[in-house]
């Protein structure tokens, strides 16, 4: 151990680990931007995590096809190689249905909002490790996205932007405690604010905490975004699932389950700019 | 010369197994996961590749791996390429100066770098913003199987690398 730590290996490994060790603790300090040498690398995976998704992404839609075909696969054994073909004309074509329909919602909202500055994007990464659900999607500050940029679906809201490179970023859930927002009851105007734990991330949800005791909020009201915070007034959250006290019986907390599935997710919108950004970007959001 | 080219053909090898198991263990659309159980195959894979390397190739294999695994962890910039640099060379020198290159060592190296791994990941990313229970549920239910999890995977690995080293370095 003794001749290890004399040797000239020892000194270029603390040399390389030196200079990876100061290179990301000037980037964590000046802003949770990606370290340069995970932006090149970053750069040089995505190309390949998007053939890689597309041939994943295909083959989990011709097995989803395939199940609820089986009986008539099974009815039609001669015909089973001119029913794969068909299959997989079916795959393509509901693939393509399955991109209008998105856009044509992508559409929707852009047209009910038209201060809204798009950038649509496809998942490319998925940390498993993760207990909050974040991930990697195929866009990056070349296509205008920024730190701290809202992240939705037609569904509704998804989460943020909390790294960004060239070529990708990262996006955090609304599952995460690390966001929070606020939030009102669309049917009683309750206003409080969502904000994620470890616990109720295992199941899927995520807590509209800090209601008054005196509010009327009720299981089955659907949950919007206030305005307040990095996300723009008036998008879908979720809805009410469960009612209860806090620890401190000092308020009421209801828990939420978002309307997007977040563990099915494959586009997604970004939201690069809206009215009223401004004022975020102001308190150092951007 | 020869063993020149054996050992960028074994390098190549291990790449592209990285290349694979990185997209399974990170791909957006299936998961390898039993209940709360991730296995960290990279991590696994590095440990193994580390017993058969010296602490330099260890060093850059883990720092590679590592900024790799950063482009899509949620983890602090940076935080993978460090821990898994640092994790390779302890692999190199522990089975260098203290334990025997064999299968036990290979499945408690694995065993012991994944624990270090991802209690230090849940002190980064989880501990601060979750209560007393939270965390002890996260660690007894997810931290520990994963870590039985992802040992279970460096046999065969072991047996594989063993293999490939034979294969190149013969």
């Amino acid at each position: 151990m003794r001749f290890f730590l004399r040797s000239r290996q020892f000194k270029i490994i603390l040399a390389v680990f030196c200079v990876v060790v100061l290179i990301t603790l000037s980037f964590v300090i000046v802003g949770k931007h990606m370290s340069p040498q995970t932006d090149i690398a970053s750069s040089i995976a995505t190309p390949i995590r998007n053939v890689f998704t597309s041939v994943s992404n295909a083959i989990d839609d011709f097995f989803n096809d395939y199940n609820s075909g089986s009986e008539l696969s099974l009815e039609n054994a001669e015909l089973k190689s001119e029913i794969n073909e068909l299959r997989q004309q079916i795959v393509d074509y509901e693939k393509i249905t399955q991109e209008n329909e998105f856009y044509k919602e992508f559409l929707a909202i852009k047209e009910n909002n038209p201060d809204f500055s798009f950038a649509d994007a496809t998942l490319i990464a998925r940390d498993s490790d993760d207990p909050y659900g974040s991930f990697t999607i195929n866009k990056g500050s070349t296509s205008d996205i920024a730190m701290y940029d809202p992240v939705i679906t037609k569904s509704g809201i998804v989460g943020y932007v909390t790294e960004v490179g060239l070529t990708s970023c990262k996006v955090t859930t609304i599952l995460s405690p690390d966001l929070t927002l606020g939030a009102l009851d669309n049917r009683t105007n309750d206003s409080g604010i969502i904000t994620g734990s470890l616990s109720l991330a295992e199941k899927g949800l995520c807590r509209f905490a800090n209601l008054s005791r005196s509010c009327t909020v009720a299981v089955g009201d659907y949950v919007i975004t206030s305005g307040e915070g990095i996300f723009p007034e008036g998008l879908l959250i979720g809805l009410v699932d469960n009612i209860g006290v806090d620890e401190n019986n000092n308020s009421i907390y209801a828990e939420i389950k978002p309307f997007t599935e977040l563990s099915e997710i494959r586009s997604v919108m970004v939201i690069t700019s809206f009215d009223g950004q401004g004022g975020i970007k102001a308190e150092g959001g951007k | 010369m020869k063993n020149r080219k054996n050992i960028l053909k074994l390098r190549l090898v291990n790449t592209l197994i990285f290349i694979a198991l990185l997209f399974i263990q990170y791909n957006g659309v299936f998961t390898i996961s039993i209940s709360r159980a991730s296995p960290m195959l990279p991590l696994a894979l590095l440990v193994t590749i580390c017993m058969f390397c010296s602490e330099l190739t260890a060093a850059i294999s883990g720092l590679i791996v590592g900024v790799f695994i950063d482009t899509v962890a949620s983890t602090p910039p940076g935080f993978n390429a460090i821990v898994f640099m640092v994790l390779g060379v302890c692999a190199s020198l522990v089975v260098k100066y203290l334990f025997n290159n064999n299968i036990f060592a290979s499945v408690a190296l694995c065993a012991l770098c994944t624990a270090f791994y991802l209690l230090l990941r849940w002190a980064f990313c989880i501990a601060f913003s979750a209560n007393f229970s939270e965390n002890l549920t996260y660690i007894m239910r997810t931290i520990f199987p994963s870590v039985l999890y992802t040992a279970m995977f460096s046999i065969p690995f072991y047996y594989l690398e063993r293999k490939l080293y034979g294969k190149f370095y013969k």
